[in-house]
């Protein structure tokens, strides 16, 4: 009989714990509260309990209907008083329970934002080791041994022959040495470089390189991409210039500047007063590169570009010391 | 690299070409300026004045009183300086004048009583020196009124080019004009300074007297292809003359003698480094250019000892070495105040060869800088011709007739062809044969054949980065214009399937954010020493610092770093979270892409309050095992992976973990948790406990794509029952679960503990667990008697298994 009792209180409790509205409440009470519900059979059975047992089982039997009487009433109460407004006061002005969203970082937002333009142009995203060869970060990419070109990036040697990449075109050289054209991928990811920490520049930086190489791939169709992207990306009525640089795995090689949006080109502290922006280096791939993985550069041709998107973020948020991008203040965090 | 205007007007005409355009003009063609600087901008407002008259200060010792006339009036200026003399050519600074020095503006003034309009000026003032003992007295043929910039040869504006290491031709004003040139199809001039003609006669090269006088020897050709040298003697050293001190101080070079002066002059006038030796020191007046072979020490001019690597090209005299070929020259060898007969060397040295003695002496000079990148083979014996006019006309010296010029053979011409078809197949953009064929002969590339397909170039000596078409057709793109080519607006779209590598990370990101946990980006380069993680780590060869020498083996060390450095700025309640690579040794060398593990993960901690107080919390309550717990099993959930994934718990951990929980898919391990052990955080010196939550991105990357199947929904009602069992406290809530699965009937659908106590009453080692079963059927409804008799069941089962008793 105990042991019905207890059955009882916790169907009720279960039953009572899902009604969540006056129908439910009804239903609630016909089955445990009626005239032919269990709380009531339950009560006719202690006609049979044994005389010595009574007392105890009285007992309990009180508790459980005092129980069930109670909390019945008061579930009553309160889903009545949902729709009565006047029922008691509520401080509307009570901040609501809230949950914490967090959020990406701001470098990984602005890639995200870069990945979405280019993969609308087509582009596929590939990454790849931090850890490359010496072979795979300069040799595959023309640049000769004992040749100033390798003083234009510091280098974190792990040995001889290993080194933390300094830029993502390693990728570059695992994709072609795998695929056969046509490419068109993205390659983002963290390249290092060993210049003395300062509010502009750190031992590590994150780049976003592209490659397309396939028949007839033109200089004019890389700026083409290049202007539409900065157009996306920056402002829609920009102003950019390319103008020739160097880079040892492309020829021609130009770097993209854009007009400086602080100052409309006027000369600023941002721009060092020259109105541009530099945002990009790029150009079309060098034969000996496309010959080192294995391709006839006179069947194809391709173009590569790079930014960096520390450089690239801080211009657009305005922000003048990189450090704070790798300080992960959660004040900082929260801001983005 | 500094240019100075008025030198590059040596070379050509740019007298009606703003400063400004220049500057365009050089960027756009690669020559990227830095920055301009108008050198006569500061010296505004300094005249030439003349001394006409001076007294001492009625009212102060030190000071006194001066007649000053400046080519248009006399004024009353008051001076403190003790050298100022009457008839004296100074330096006054008009009233409205702007001190270089000290950013002060020169006004009418009472000094001591005495009225003073004006200053007379140090050449500290105008930040041309040091000096500041005295005023600057002018020479006294200075007209007064002349402007300063004007009687100082200031008038020049000061270009800092970024000279790319493809552009060696480019390295000296002769070069940056040579560009100039063909940008604005104007004639190079010859340069005012330094006209050999005198010399450079037929009979003077071939005369044979320079033989008595010195000789050569080359023994490595390889590194030495050609060395010239002259022999100027019976010099004078002394002060460089005005014009020359004007040009070197214009890019900021010291002045020194007339001798180094000039080949410093040289250098940046023509791009080639010389070295003047003092003939007297060259033991049997000998040059032997050679490598040593061995190691050996050195003192440089710098009057520093240095150490040889054995592959290093000397330049040697009868005995010994007397300099460093291509980097520095020797002290033992150097022009000094005494010299009286020098030898010039102008050679061309291997570029590579440069570069890894400059390297291994980590010594960078002006010579070795342009050597290495790569100086014109073709123009040594110019080079020394017009240092030796030169050093004849400022040193009173005599050119010895005839010269010096080694070399194995004569230099060759690359040769390339360049097809008009293929520059408008790389460009996108025709441009004509006749343009092509303007530009290579404006840049100095001789033609030598020309068909209707193509045109064929000899590469001139001065430009060693052109030796194929593609370089010919970027040089041909620089010179038309890159922004005159047009950025095309349709693009090619291959027909090939767009993949993300990162796609994966991306939803594990977007999981987290979502759970509330901030991104993260750490410094991938830590300190080897970090309790608990130092295994296998590699080391940088080159590291910049002891904090940064070693890759990291786990996100742990940079996401400790963002806790300790929120802590101490109060920020104690933290869900952080990064993405990025870790990477081990897996043998004691690394020679091969095998002996490293490098592998992308994601690590996450919680750390501080998990409730804060609200007004509608009890109380706060600390982050603890079962919140990553929870995070674990969303995660779980989200992508599909739970039916599989098995949970392994380790209460003692691993080497940086205790209460450590992991999840296996298989036989791969997706998933590590756990509380960082207290030894890791005290080196953060972090005191709050911090939890870790590790996923193996490599491994469940795939994984995330999963496309749960559709299930019917149930239509018949589901039935539930509880009940709650005292246990040995030492019986996991898990494996009871896992028992009651396992031994009932297949209409349990859903097993649940919702209530776990322990109290007095149940015992010491005891405790009670309630459970709450979901029964249902998709096929009917379930009958109660159904129910019930496998519920019976399995409390039997469950009292006999864990010796449990029913409570209630
Ligand atoms: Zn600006």
């Amino acid at each position: 009989m105990i042991e019905k009792i207890e059955r009882l209180r916790t169907e009720y409790s279960n039953a009572s714990g899902s009604v969540t509205d006056l129908k439910q409440l009804e239903e609630l009470r016909l089955k445990f509260l009626s005239r032919n519900g269990a709380l009531q059979q339950l009560l006719e059975e202690m006609k049979s309990v044994p005389k010595e047992d009574k007392p105890l089982v009285g007992k309990e039997l009180n508790i459980l209907k005092k129980y069930i009487q109670d909390n019945f009433t008061s579930l009553k109460e309160s889903l009545e008083s949902q729709f009565a407004s006047t029922a008691s006061y509520l401080d509307l002005s009570l901040p609501g329970r809230q949950i914490e969203f967090g959020s990406k970082h701001l470098l990984t937002q602005t890639l995200d934002e870069i990945k979405k333009i280019f993969k609308g142009f087509g582009f596929s995203v590939a990454d790849g080791p931090e850890l490359e060869s010496d072979f795979n970060n300069f040799t595959a990419l023309n640049f000769p041994d004992d040749h100033p070109a390798r003083d234009m990036q510091d280098t974190f040697f792990v040995n001889k022959n290993f080194v933390m990449r300094t830029h993502t075109s390693p990728v570059q050289v695992r994709l072609m040495q795998k695929q056969v054209p046509p490419i068109r991928s993205i390659m983002p990811g963290k390249v290092y470089r060993s210049e003395a920490i300062s509010a502009r520049s750190y031992c590590l930086f994150h780049q976003v390189e592209g490659l397309y190489v396939d028949k007839n791939v033109t200089f004019a169709e890389l700026k083409g991409t290049l202007v539409s992207f900065a157009r996306q990306f920056y402002a829609t009525d920009l102003k950019y210039r390319f103008r020739p640089s160097f880079f040892p795995f492309t020829e021609p090689s130009a770097e993209m500047d854009i007009t400086c949006y602080i100052c409309q080109g006027n000369g600023c502290r941002v721009c060092k007063g020259s109105g541009w922006l530099e945002i990009l280096g790029c150009g079309m791939v060098d034969p000996n590169v496309l010959r080192n993985v294995g391709y006839d550069p006179e069947q194809v041709s391709g173009y590569a570009f790079g930014m960096g998107i520390e450089r690239t973020a801080m211009l657009k948020y305005g922000i003048n010391d990189i450090r704070i991008l790798f300080d992960n203040d959660i004040r900082f965090l929260r801001q983005f | 690299m500094k240019i100075s205007l008025k030198w590059l007007q040596d070379y050509i005409d740019l007298s009606d070409i703003s400063p400004a355009k220049l500057e365009n003009l050089l960027t756009m063609a690669g020559l990227e300026v830095e920055t301009m600087e108008d050198l006569s901008g500061k010296l505004q407002g300094f005249v030439v004045a003349h001394v006409q008259e001076h007294t001492k200060h009625p009212n102060a010792d030190k000071l006194s009183v001066c007649k000053i006339f400046d080519g248009t009036e006399v004024r009353q200026v008051v001076c403190g300086a003790p050298n100022v003399a009457a008839g004296q050519k100074v330096v006054l600074a008009l009233p409205g004048t702007i001190i270089p020095s000290n950013g002060m503006t020169i006004g009418k003034a009472k000094l001591r009583g005495v009225e003073s309009t004006g200053m007379l000026c140090s050449e500290r003032e105008l930040e041309l020196s040091e000096d500041h003992s005295g005023i600057m007295v002018l020479d006294e043929n200075a007209v007064p009124g002349t402007p300063i910039a004007d009687y100082m040869n200031r008038n020049d504006v000061i270009f800092e080019i970024g000279i790319t290491p493809n552009r060696p031709d480019a390295l000296s004003h002769y070069g940056v004009a040579r560009d100039l040139s063909a940008l604005l199809n104007r004639e190079l001039k010859l340069s005012p300074y330094g006209r050999f003609e005198q010399w450079f006669t037929k009979d003077f090269i071939e005369a044979s007297e320079v033989h008595n006088h010195a000789s050569v020897e080359v023994l490595d050709f390889a590194k030495c292809p050609r060395y010239s040298a002259l022999v100027v003697k019976g010099i004078t050293i002394k002060e460089s003359p005005a014009w020359l001190r004007n040009r070197l101080e214009s890019i900021g070079s010291r002045s020194i003698n007339n001798i180094v002066d000039i080949t410093n002059f040289i250098l940046h006038d023509i791009g080639q480094p010389l070295h003047a030796f003092d003939l007297d020191k060259l033991d049997g007046a000998k040059i032997i250019v050679k490598t040593m072979g061995t190691e050996g020490k050195f003192t440089t001019l710098d009057s520093k000892e240095r150490t040889m690597h054995k592959d290093a090209l000397m330049i040697c005299d009868a005995g010994r070495p007397v300099a460093v070929a291509g980097v520095m020259g020797g002290e033992n060898s150097e022009v000094s105040s005494e010299t009286k007969n020098v030898l010039i060397e102008s050679a061309y040295f291997n570029p590579g060869s440069i570069r890894k003695t400059a390297k291994s002496l980590t010594l960078s000079t002006d010579a070795s800088y342009r050597f290495e990148r790569g100086t014109d083979p073709g123009n040594t014996l110019f080079a020394a011709l017009r240092a030796a006019s030169l050093m004849a006309e400022a040193g009173e010296g005599i050119v010895v007739p005839g010269v010096i010029d080694v070399k194995e053979h004569d230099i060759e011409l690359i040769q390339v062809t360049v097809r008009f078809a293929r520059v408008n197949s790389i460009l996108g953009y025709e441009v004509s044969s006749a343009q092509v064929l303007d530009i290579v002969t404006k840049l100095g590339f001789i033609v030598q054949a020309k068909t209707e397909n193509d045109v064929t170039v000899l590469v001139p000596s001065f430009r060693p980065d052109i030796d194929r078409e593609i370089d010919v057709i970027e040089e041909i793109a620089r010179i038309f214009g890159y922004d005159n080519i047009p950025a095309i607006s349709s693009i090619q779209v291959p027909m090939i399937p767009i993949t993300d590598a990162t796609e994966g990370l991306d939803k594990l990101r977007t999981f987290f954010t979502g759970s509330g946990f901030y991104e993260i980006i750490s410094n991938s380069l830590v300190n080897k020493h970090i309790p608990g993680l130092e295994n296998s780590a590699i080391q940088l060869m080159n590291p910049q610092s002891s904090d940064m020498s070693a890759l990291r083996t786990s996100l742990v060390t940079g996401l400790l770093t963002a806790v300790q450095r929120n802590i101490s700025v109060g920020e104690r309640n933290l869900k952080l979270f990064e993405t990025g690579h870790v990477f081990r040794m897996l043998s004691d060398m690394i020679t091969d892409f095998s002996d490293i593990r490098e592998e992308e993960v994601l690590g996450a901690v919680f750390t501080g309050h998990a409730v804060e107080k609200e007004w509608y919390t009890k109380e706060i309550r600390n982050f603890d095992i079962y919140d990553v717990k929870a995070s674990i099993i969303n995660l779980l959930d989200k992508f599909h992976l739970s039916k599989e994934a098995v949970f392994v718990y380790t209460p003692e951990g691993n080497s940086y973990l205790d209460q450590q929980i992991s999840v296996q898919f298989g036989t791969e391990v997706l998933i590590t948790a756990g509380r960082l052990k207290r030894e890791v955080i005290k080196a953060f010196d972090i005191e709050q406990e911090v939890f870790y939550l590790e996923v193996g991105v490599e491994k469940i990357k795939e994984l995330l794509f999963r496309k749960p199947t559709f299930t019917e929904l149930v239509k018949f009602p589901k039935m539930y029952r509880d009940f709650a069992f005292v246990f040995d406290k030492m019986v996991n809530a898990g494996d009871v679960e896992l028992f009651i699965r396992q031994n009932s009937s297949q209409i349990l659908r859903d097993v649940r503990v919702f209530d776990i106590f322990e109290s007095e009453q149940l015992g010491a080692a005891k405790k009670s667990m309630a459970f709450s079963l979901e029964f249902f059927d998709e096929a009917r409804t379930l009958t109660d008697d159904e129910v019930e008799t496998v519920f019976s069941t399995l409390i039997n089962k469950i009292k006999d298994n864990f010796q449990a008793v029913l409570r209630g």
